[in-house]
């Protein structure tokens, strides 16, 4: 790594180890990804990549992170993947099986060979699944090469796909041309969006009815969290097992997907974000709205397209949920109902609150209106007044007005906000209409009416979520929706998400003062101290003091403009400004420092607990530590595990911090 | 001494003549009592008074000298055109009895208003030197005309002003400051009276969340209790306003209710209440509600800016001791400083021998 790009010669020059030995352990480091290799000239160049290399810190948090998402066959298939590296899918299935049938078995002897098959259908799905999340992806032969050589053949790709942007590139081109060598680049490295699709579509058409096919991917998604709470026995996934049948072709290498991980763990903190911001119940609505829009992510990738080459309209189109999709997969409503304040609290959305009119007249309009039902739950809910119509159905209204307001009187210990009020009619409106609407199509009235409530609680929540800038509301119309669309503005949260990690920083190495002073420097822009002491209103010396500190840590700049030639100090104006690009970079390194002293410091606790460590690794002693080790040594073995989880656990907690400022 | 001996001419003439009598005495007090914009008059507006009916030029000339000379008209300039302002008989009797100096440091604190000027800038201004602006400054400041104050943005520096004015708010730096110093008390009280406010108007409270169930929720803001905004008692049992509330609190409710509480002596206008609500945004308290519809508190947030204290758990860079440590710069594995040698870390973990 210290001397860069190498052929096979210089790395044996430089190691002084045999050829033989040195080919070995390069095949075994570009197998665990850790080396990238290239032919220049028919010579084998090599090349340390220590990003993938970092990668490896993660990976027990990604294993742990796809347990959640998909379960304990993602998890195990994965945890080979880390091991192994490049592994070919037959091998991974073969392995995950064995493993599998061994774990209740005595001395590791397979079982049966029903279960084994069993097993192995249940460890192919599992890769499916695992594929189709792209948190396993297929092995690409870019994925050896360096990057730069890879950019050069993608753009000999794009150019012979194109044709006319064979010699030169227009100007005007240039954003076209940079998002084709983005799109052939992210297939190449994560696989086809096409084979994902696939792999959905196929799981998705062993099951008939269209809703049943979402209550299934609802009820597997329970049963995988059911799964990560409990240890062993694993239940049969019905909706998994006939998805995959086909066995995988020999040729098909597999690799972990460690680009997946932040999309993973962004996702994590988002849902924290929420609950922070707003209340659990709600942060429960965006997590899953998080867990539906992120499996089609396979990395962080509005961050690597960058501002000049924006998502595509077809890319928008295609993340937008529909809140008929979240409802499907949302659980637990009822808490849902009660966790939104007054204009809900005292007007409860409960079936008791729905009044069931059935006259005649009403049944004419809802004729009119059917199809049309969700549009009309839009504009109410957006505060504005219904169609014309509303005005002639006053009669059919008003007496749940009353009830209302009857209600909020005996309820009467809130102050009953006007706006507030009139807030809560125009739901209950919204409210029998729906009702009502479903009174006419279907037979089971309770279960309608009750999926038509939690339409609305779940609309609401999801409307909260939009306020605090946590979700996009697209209403319907746009992008060619038929209902009201959502989707997750991600490049706007990775940032925010960047600036809290920066805030946090800075706030406990500075002080809650330190934080004002950046805040204000980052709404402002470029002040001069007069100014900056006029917006924080500090003391003109702890505030010098703050900035001065954060300049040497090199959080915050000062700009020098000379107002003459002489450049004086005193006819100079010195501007104080916060970058956060800088910032971040500056941060990032000192994390990367304290996470090297922390490792280096692991090492000195090794060395110091070395004797008692050699004895406890020796094979008569192992498993019977307390009997062999006398005096302090087994004090110091305790006192020695203690040391060595603080200091990875750190590692691990300092990687988080690295995760949002480099990885978002 | 010549200077103040025409000075002393020039206030017996005041007082032995008979105003009215005289042309150029009508002639300031119309201009005094008629209306005209900024109080400036140009030639043309002075031959139309009907006092100077029938008269010339000449006349006009001879009248606007005598009054220049008896400080009861000051001649300016406007767009390279000759004007005059009338001067109130009060302040023309002071200027009478005034040095040439000490007249012109005068006309430049007048000009200068309710900001002030500070000693360098009426030197330059005048063109007097330091020694001399100093004697004048101390003989005017004797006899009341004018009184020296604290700039709050420039603490070091002198600044004088006409002695009835009061100093702007940008002078001394508004409310929150006293005596050229911020009122920190005074400014974390308005915080989290404000803060309070903020947080009742932006969840929807449980019952007793607010004062601890003494008083009906409607009175609650006579006994707020600041300690609603710490700890876990700000986040018990709230829950969110539907999307497209609009009650939260904005900057124009606050004043009236800090006005009401009578925090401060001073009345509070709505754009101190917005400096107020900038500076709880700043320490990452309060946040604003879409498109300025108020604001409202953050449920968890980072620090307690009145105490310095950082109220959310830390990030991984700060708990370890290489966050905020002093020594960084140096720490390698082959200098003086290393992960080797390094005490914080001992005591870190536990190893300190005590």
């Amino acid at each position: 790594m210290i001397h860069g790009r190498q052929r096979l010669s210089d790395i044996v020059h430089h190691t002084r180890l045999a050829v033989s030995q040195v080919r070995h352990g390069l095949t075994i480091l570009v197998q665990q990804r850790i080396v990238l290799w290239c032919l220049h000239n028919d010579v084998a160049l090599y090349e340390a990549d220590w990003l993938a290399a970092y990668s490896l810190l993660r990976s027990g948090k990604f294993v742990v992170a796809t347990r959640k998402r998909i379960g304990q066959q993602g998890e195990a298939i994965l945890s080979h993947c880390v091991l192994g590296g490049d592994l070919k899918a037959s091998a991974l299935e073969h392995a995950n099986s064995n493993s599998n049938s061994g774990q209740g078995t005595v001395n590791g002897t397979n079982g049966s060979s029903a279960e084994s098959a069993d097993s192995q259908r249940e460890s192919r799905a599992a890769i499916y699944d695992l594929l189709e999340n792209s948190t396993v992806i297929i092995t690409n032969p870019s994925h050896f090469r360096f990057p730069e050589k890879n950019r050069e053949l993608v753009e000999r790709q794009v150019r012979i796909d194109n044709p006319h942007w064979k010699d030169k590139v227009k100007n005007k081109e240039k954003a076209q041309f940079q998002r084709a060598m983005v799109d052939v680049s992210e297939e190449w490295k994560y696989g086809s969006k096409y084979l994902r699709t696939t792999i959905a579509k196929r799981r998705l058409t062993q099951l008939d009815n269209p809703l049943k096919r979402e209550f299934a991917t609802m009820e597997e998604s329970q049963d995988n969290t059911q799964l990560s709470s409990k240890t062993s026995q694993t239940p049969k996934l019905p909706s998994v097992i006939d998805a995959a049948q086909s066995s995988f072709d020999d040729k098909i290498m597999l690799r972990a997907n460690y680009d997946k991980y932040p999309v993973l763990a962004r996702s994590q903190k988002l849902v924290q974000l929420a609950a922070d911001n707003i209340g659990i119940p709600t942060s429960q609505v965006y997590a899953t709205v998080l867990r539906l829009y992120d499996k089609d992510l396979t990395h962080c990738k509005e961050f690597q397209r960058g501002p000049e080459t924006p998502m595509a309209e077809e890319d928008t189109k295609h993340s937008i949920l529909t809140t008929k999709e979240i409802l499907l997969h949302v659980g637990n409503m009822n808490s849902l109902q009660e966790a939104i304040g007054q204009p809900y609290g005292n007007i409860s959305i409960t079936e008791s609150s729905i009044p069931r009119h059935k006259e005649p007249h009403r049944r004419k309009r809802q004729k009119r209106e059917e199809g049309d039902q969700v549009r009309q739950i839009n504009l109410t809910e957006n505060g504005q007044s219904l169609d014309s119509d509303s005005d002639s159905d006053s009669d059919i209204v008003e007496p749940t007005r009353s009830r209302l307001n009857g209600k909020a009187k005996s309820a009467g210990t809130d102050k009953v906000k006007p706006n507030g009020e009139h807030k809560g009619k125009e739901k209950n409106k919204v409210l029998i209409a729906y009702d009502h609407d479903i009174d006419m199509d279907s037979a089971s009235e309770d279960d309608d009416s009750s999926s038509a409530v939690q339409y609305v609680a779940l609309t609401a929540h999801l409307k909260i979520l939009t306020e605090h800038r946590l979700l996009n509301y697209h209403p319907p119309g746009t992008y060619d929706l038929k209902s009201e669309g959502w989707s997750v503005p991600l490049v706007a949260l990775s940032h925010r998400l960047r600036l809290s990690e920066i805030d946090t920083t800075i706030c406990t190495q500075f002080g809650a003062d330190a934080l004002r002073i950046v805040k204000a420097l980052r709404k402002q822009g470029k002040l001069d101290e007069k100014a900056l002491i006029g917006l924080v209103l500090m003391d003109s010396k702890a505030m010098r003091s703050r900035l001065s500190a954060m300049h040497t840590a090199g959080y915050v700049e000062l700009q020098e403009l000379p107002r003459d030639n002489n450049r004086a100090p005193s006819k100079t104006i010195y501007l104080w400004f916060f970058d956060e690009d800088r910032c971040a970079h500056q941060m990032q390194q000192d994390y990367y420092q304290a996470m090297s002293r922390c490792l280096q410091r692991l090492r000195v606790e090794r060395e110091r607990a070395s004797d008692v460590l050699t004895k406890s690794q020796r094979s008569d002693v192992q498993g019977r530590e307390q009997e062999f080790l006398v005096g302090d040594e087994w004090d110091r073995l305790q006192k020695w595990g203690e040391v060595e989880e603080r200091l990875l656990g750190q590692v691990g907690r300092l990687d988080d911090g690295i995760l949002l400022l480099r990885d978002l | 001494m010549a200077e103040a001996s025409s000075s002393r001419a020039v206030a017996v003439d005041l007082e032995n003549e008979d105003p009215p009598d005289k042309l150029e005495m009508r002639i300031w007090q119309a201009c005094l009592q008629a209306e005209q914009p900024d109080d400036l008059w140009y030639q043309s507006d002075l031959m139309a008074l009907d006092e100077l009916k029938g008269k010339d030029t000449k006349d006009l000339l001879n009248c606007i000298n005598k009054l220049i000379k008896q400080c009861l008209f000051r001649a300016l300039e406007k767009s390279s055109q000759s004007c005059w302002r009338p001067v109130p008989l009060t302040v023309a009797t002071h200027m009478q009895k005034m040095t040439d100096t000490e007249r012109m440091i005068y006309v430049e604190l007048e000009h200068a208003d309710s900001e002030g000027l500070w000693t360098k800038t009426i030197q330059t201004r005048t063109g007097v030197s330091s020694a001399e602006s100093q004697n004048a400054l101390k003989k005017l400041e004797s006899r009341r005309l004018v009184k020296q104050f604290q700039n709050s943005k420039y603490p070091n520096k002198k600044y004088y002003m006409l002695s009835h004015l009061h100093p702007s708010d940008d002078a001394t730096g508004g409310l929150f400051y006293s005596e050229g110093a911020i009122d920190k008390e005074l400014l974390r009280i308005l915080m989290q009276y404000t803060e309070v406010y903020v947080h009742s108007k932006a969840w929807q409270m449980p019952e007793k969340a607010l004062d601890g169930g003494k008083r009906k929720r409607t009175e609650f803001l006579d006994g707020a209790d600041p300690n609603v905004l710490f700890g876990s008692k700000r986040r018990k049992g709230v829950k969110p306003w539907p999307a497209g509330y609009q009650d939260y609190a904005k900057a124009g409710d606050i004043a009236k209710y800090l006005n009401q509480r009578r925090l401060c002596k001073e009345k509070i206008m709505e754009a101190e209440a917005q400096q107020v609500l900038n500076l709880l945004c700043y320490d990452g308290r309060i946040e604003e509600v879409n498109e300025g519809v108020g604001y409202r508190t953050i449920l968890r947030p980072l620090a307690n800016p009145w105490e310095n204290v950082v109220e959310k758990s830390r990030n991984g860079f700060s708990e370890v001791p290489c966050g905020g440590c002093p020594a960084s710069g140096l720490c390698d594995e082959s200098g003086p400083v290393n992960a080797r040698t390094c005490e914080y870390f001992e005591e870190w973990l536990g190893l300190a021998k005590d």
